[in-house]
């Protein structure tokens, strides 16, 4: 990875940590103040529902109050009590009740009843189906002495009010259809004598009751009720209210057991509950709701679910907002991250560019050695290095261009007079009339002349002076090897040398470096056998191909194993004999790598084995 | 008769490169004249006289090329550049060198060879004997 590319990552990396980070911790600790809130709100719902259920009941109890006071009511109870007429109080009353029904639309049904003939009603006003108001004529009027809000309502001290529980009106001991469910709110009425008279009674119409206390079309909230027994009297499943009256019973503690203390304390409670997300939130507040306050087991349970929509809509803008602006910080962190390390690393780049395009060969530098960092010291330092190199280069070239330039005139120079020699020499021999005794010395003139050619030619090879255009031919390596062993046929058979050619495959080689080559490895042999008699020389080849394996393998010499790496370097002990140039087998060496072959020495106690092979890809070979 | 054949012409500044050509060219049986100069200047002098009509056209001349002020590749560039000798006579290099670029070199200026000088009276020989088909029977 480059280290660009690292560097960005190093910073990036915490960058967009703690932006996630400083996210998260934001849309968590929104989320926390949304569900208090939530949870805040649910409260504030159910005791301003519970306030305004409280007020209703008071006002509905004051008018029952009024009534109760009410002259007409005491005449009444007067005329009944000294057996005169009445007809004229009881409709004056009921003009007051018709007025007061009309006055407050919670009121389904008031009369009075009283304690005489069996609770026979005197008065009483209902609101129709229709919503109109009637009075019930005198006929119609019914007894109703064995009704518990009778009983309840009739023994009550003077001025204290019964509620009745809630539950589905009936007629004629028949649940009304459709449900109507009722609360009936009496007190008792006492005549001008203090004696308890009979009693005034309100019938509540519940569901207008509900109405105008609760919020009941707001979709995001749903509504909860039960008496003080648990009974649902409202639910968002209108199928779970008064199942006490309807055959089956639903309870909040059977739905909820760990709700049922509210039951039995003064406590409140909120509840999470997501089976309840399917009617308009997850978060339900309930608490007690006194109906009268000198009454305390008389009470409801209110539980109002939250807002959970709005309250999920306002945190998904958050969050999206959230998102969206940690989005736009990351972007802009990865772009400023991606400028300032770009003007960090730089300078980086240009000196690896530098140091890819010096070593390219390229001598003009574009350095970043202005800046005053560690960069720029390494800035400086390279380019120090680069001139310093490169003018130690340049310097060596020189040499080296001075060094071929002697040697090749030099080797044309010795080469001249060596030639002419032997040409001179070559003359002399030609006179008939030469002395054999200085015959014999013009041929040891004319041998030490073609010596002393050939080791120039062994320098002109080493040197590399002269084979420019060389080309690889198909020769006949056998042909090759018999002209180089008959340069040395009359000392071979001198010595009594056993010589053995095997079989070579004819191959693609530069001819004449070739014939040199074996000529200097049987002179290697022939030197290095120090005179000895008998030995055995061969000319070896495995496989028999182009990509054959050559040597030259002798007995009567060794080459200890720690010397056998360095016997191709020129002027080794291996390769100085008292009539060779001391480079053949550095000659031997350059003579393969030319070919791009290899050539290494093997040898053994008592034998020496140079192998080598001249195959190589021909497009690879310097020119 | 043997003053029509063309001359073979030598010109080389080394006394005992031009002994040693001259005996071998003795051996060789060519009975062409063997003219030698030793100097450039003087070989384009005759030349000059080769224009004027006062001296034979040689059939092959050998020019050496290492030879002190003028070298032959001088006196190949300046003879080729004249419209006379643009195709004659041949002229042939011969040369102690073996250097490719030395050939190309020889080639370019308008050589019609280039011979390195032979080692041994045997190969030289030869040589001469080799040119027999290159001069005017």
């Amino acid at each position: 990875m480059k280290i660009a590319t690292q560097l960005r990552l190093l910073v990036l990396a915490p960058a967009v940590l703690a932006t996630l980070f400083v996210s998260l911790v934001v849309s968590w600790g929104y989320s926390a103040m949304l569900a208090d809130e939530q949870r805040e709100g649910v409260e504030r719902r159910v005791r301003g529902d519970g306030q305004r259920i409280q007020q209703h009941v008071a006002e509905l109890t004051r008018d029952l109050t009024i009534i109760a006071s009410l002259p007409e009511v005491v005449d009444i109870a007067r005329a009944q009590r000294l057996g005169e007429p009445d007809d004229d109080a009881r409709d004056r009353l009921a003009r007051v009740l018709l007025a007061t029904l009309e006055g407050n639309p919670l009121c389904s049904q008031i009369r009075l009843i009283g304690r005489a003939d069996q609770g026979r009603e005197l008065v009483r006003v209902d609101r129709l189906a229709q919503g109109d108001l009637a009075r019930t004529p005198p006929g119609a009027l019914q007894r109703k002495g064995a009704r518990a809000y009778f009983q309840a309502a009739i023994q009550l001290p003077p001025g204290q009010i019964h509620v009745s529980p809630i539950n589905l009106n009936r007629e004629r001991g028949v649940v009304e259809r459709p449900f109507k469910p009722m609360m009936r709110v009496a007190t008792a009425v006492r005549g001008d004598d203090s004696q308890t008279f009979g009693v005034v009674i309100i019938n509540v119409d519940v569901q207008r009751l509900f109405a105008a206390s609760f919020s009941m079309h707001d979709p995001d909230t749903a509504y909860y009720l039960t008496n003080a027994r648990g009974d649902y009297l409202l639910h968002p499943d209108p199928d779970l209210t008064y199942g006490f009256d309807r055959g089956t019973p639903h309870r909040l503690q059977d739905d909820h057991p760990e709700l049922a203390t509210l039951l039995t304390s003064d406590t409140r409670a909120t509840l999470r509950d997501d089976a309840q997300l399917e009617h308009g939130g997850d978060l339900i507040h309930f608490q007690r709701i006194h109906i009268i306050p000198y009454q305390p087991e008389r009470f409801f349970l209110l539980g109002v679910s939250s807002s959970h929509h709005e309250s999920s809509n306002r945190a998904n803008t958050i969050a999206l907002q959230v998102l969206t602006f940690t989005g736009a910080l990351i972007a802009l962190a990865l772009f400023l991250v991606y400028a300032l390390s770009s003007v960090i690393v730089r300078p980086i780049e240009r000196i690896t560019e530098a140091t890819q395009r010096f070593a390219e060969g390229a001598r003009h530098l574009d350095l970043p050695t202005e800046r005053q960092d560690e960069l720029g010291h390494l800035a400086r330092s390279f380019d120090a290095m680069t001139t310093r190199v490169t003018a130690q280069q340049r310097a060596l070239q020189q040499v080296n261009a001075d060094l071929e330039h002697f040697t090749h005139i030099a080797s044309h120079d010795l080469r001249e007079p060596a030639r002419r020699v032997v040409a001179l020499t070559d003359m002399l021999l030609l006179d008939e009339e030469i002395a054999p005794e200085r015959l014999a010395l013009l041929h040891r003139v004319q041998r030490s002349s073609q010596r002393m050619l050939n080791q120039i030619a062994d320098f002109r090879v080493l040197a590399g002076i002269g084979h420019g255009t060389m080309v690889r031919v198909e020769a006949s390596m056998r042909a090759l090897i018999t002209e180089a062993l008959s340069e040395f046929s009359d000392e071979l058979e001198a010595r009594g040398v056993v010589v053995t050619v095997a079989q070579v495959p004819p191959m693609h080689v530069y001819e004449h470096l070739t014939r040199t080559l074996y000529r200097n490895l049987i002179l290697n042999a022939l030197q290095h056998t120090d005179g000895q008699r008998g030995f055995t020389l061969t000319m070896t080849c495995v496989n028999d191909d182009d990509d054959a394996v050559l040597g030259v393998r002798n007995t009567g010499s060794h080459i200890p194993a720690e010397r056998l790496d360095d016997a191709f370097a020129p002027f080794s002990r291996f390769n100085r004999g008292h009539t060779g140039s001391g480079v053949g087998l550095s000659i031997c060496r350059r003579i393969v790598e030319r070919h791009r072959g290899r050539i290494w020495a093997e040898s053994g106690d008592d034998d020496v084995h140079i192998q080598f092979t001249l195959q190589g890809d021909p497009d690879a070979e310097r020119a | 008769m043997q003053n029509e054949l063309e001359p073979i012409v030598m010109v080389d500044d080394d006394d005992d490169d031009i002994f040693i050509a001259r005996m071998c060219y003795q051996r060789s049986g060519l009975a062409n004249p063997f003219v030698v100069f030793q100097h450039p200047q003087a070989f384009l002098r005759h030349m000059d006289g080769v224009k004027a009509g006062s001296e034979a056209t040689p059939g092959i001349v050998l020019l050496d090329i290492n030879m002190g002020a003028l070298d032959g590749f001088g006196v190949l560039k300046r003879l080729r550049s004249e419209e006379s000798f643009q195709d004659i006579p041949t002229i042939i290099m011969l040369t102690n060198s073996d250097d490719p670029e030395d050939a190309r070199r020889a080639e370019q200026l308008g050589a019609d060879g280039f011979q390195t000088k032979p080692i041994g009276i045997s190969s030289y020989v030869a040589f001469f004997k080799s040119l027999q088909p290159r001069l005017i029977a």
